[in-house]
């Protein structure tokens, strides 16, 4: 049996997609905690890039008409589940980096105190 | 040899000071640094309370990073073995000077505490051996090196790995990481018996739905440190 290149195409595709993300992780671009999701997306649409059959048989469950709709709704409800997840981890972030201004700004003010203190001293 | 021993704690307020009252005791000639990472019970106003020696983060850092700030304060204060212990009791400070005496005589790199070696004291659950054998079943094919109790976070470092550490240490979960890490740059790991004592109070950090996560992730991340390594040989 030959492939369609458009197939051959996508699985080539995701394999380079797959590639890149483990090379990230390895130059340490991203860490393997927000990679995960990309990983497991990768994973499902080369799976489905090399057994089209696998979109097929869930279309006939689900009940999607077109099975290009279908992966297109997978693909987005993942991109809709990174982006949420990110806009939570930038917020997180936001907090920390305010508390740690705080932070500082109030050892800031101890330490000039204390040289103040050192100061009068001598 | 200055010796400091980094007791990380995260709401331990009812095992910390159990915790260093037994290491002053046991062992009174090593320096110790609590790293209270952000706790939010009164893990940091017992420390103030007893004079202990404690760093406190402003932010919650993990596991991970809060170790790795032990193993900075460590280089920059000159200290040449640092071992890790946890706050939660489950390391007993008798023990140190087993973990200690390889490093110390330059045998090894690092010296890890296991307790799966003479098969005494707390041996955890089931499901969490099963998964600390198949970590270390994955480090031995990743790396060649067999490491019993891969998820011990009792562990002795000379000043080389503490410096290699305090720059490049995992984030959640690190243990396992750390291992790797450390023999793939040509560290030399070994292991050493201990026995382990359950918690004595509190709860652990690790829940069941995250050890699904923690396997994951760090099988993950194992593999990828694999990639394009070629083993090295340090030249001493």
């Amino acid at each position: 049996m030959v492939l369609p290149f458009t197939q051959i195409l996508l699985i080539l595709g995701m394999m380079v997609f797959i590639g890149i993300i483990l090379f990230m992780i390895k130059k340490h671009l991203l860490s393997v905690k927000y990679a995960i999701i990309w990983l497991v997306a990768g994973a499902v649409l080369f799976v489905f890039a090399a057994f089209p059959y696998v979109v097929l048989l869930i279309r006939f469950y689900v009940g999607v008409e077109v099975a290009s709709n279908l992966v297109f709704m997978i693909v987005l409800s993942f991109l809709v589940f990174i982006v949420l997840g990110l806009s939570s981890t930038v917020s997180c972030f936001a907090e920390q980096i305010k508390r740690l201004t705080q932070s500082i700004a109030i050892l800031e003010k101890r330490t000039r105190e204390l040289e103040d203190k050192n100061e009068k001293g001598k | 040899m200055k010796t400091l021993v980094i007791i990380p704690c995260y709401n331990e307020e009812e095992n910390i000071v159990k915790v260093v009252n037994r290491l002053k005791t046991v062992a009174p000639q090593v320096d110790y640094l609590i790293v209270n990472d952000c706790s939010t019970d009164k893990s940091e106003s017992i420390c103030k309370q007893n004079g202990f020696n404690f760093i406190s983060l402003p932010i919650n850092l993990g596991i991970g990073g809060g170790v790795q700030s032990g193993y900075q304060y460590a280089c920059e204060q000159g200290y040449d073995i640092t071992v890790q212990m946890d706050g939660d009791g489950q390391h007993d400070p008798k023990y140190l000077a087993d973990v200690i005496s390889p490093v110390m005589d330059g045998t090894l790199d690092m010296c890890i505490g296991s307790r799966f070696i003479k098969k005494e004291g707390f041996q955890t659950s089931f499901m969490r051996r099963f998964g600390i054998n198949f970590l270390s079943t994955l480090i031995k094919m990743l790396s060649g090196k067999k490491i019993n109790d891969v998820t011990s976070g009792f562990r002795a470092c000379n000043k080389d790995l503490t410096a290699y550490y305090s720059k490049n240490y995992a984030q959640d979960y690190p243990e396992p990481e750390a291992i790797i890490a450390s023999v793939l740059t040509g560290f030399n790991v070994g292991e050493v018996a201990v026995e382990m004592q359950e918690r004595m109070g509190g709860v652990s950090s690790i829940s069941p739905l995250k050890s699904i996560y923690y396997m994951v992730k760090v099988s993950i991340s194992l593999v990828v440190f694999r990639m394009g390594i070629k083993r090295k040989r340090r030249t001493k």
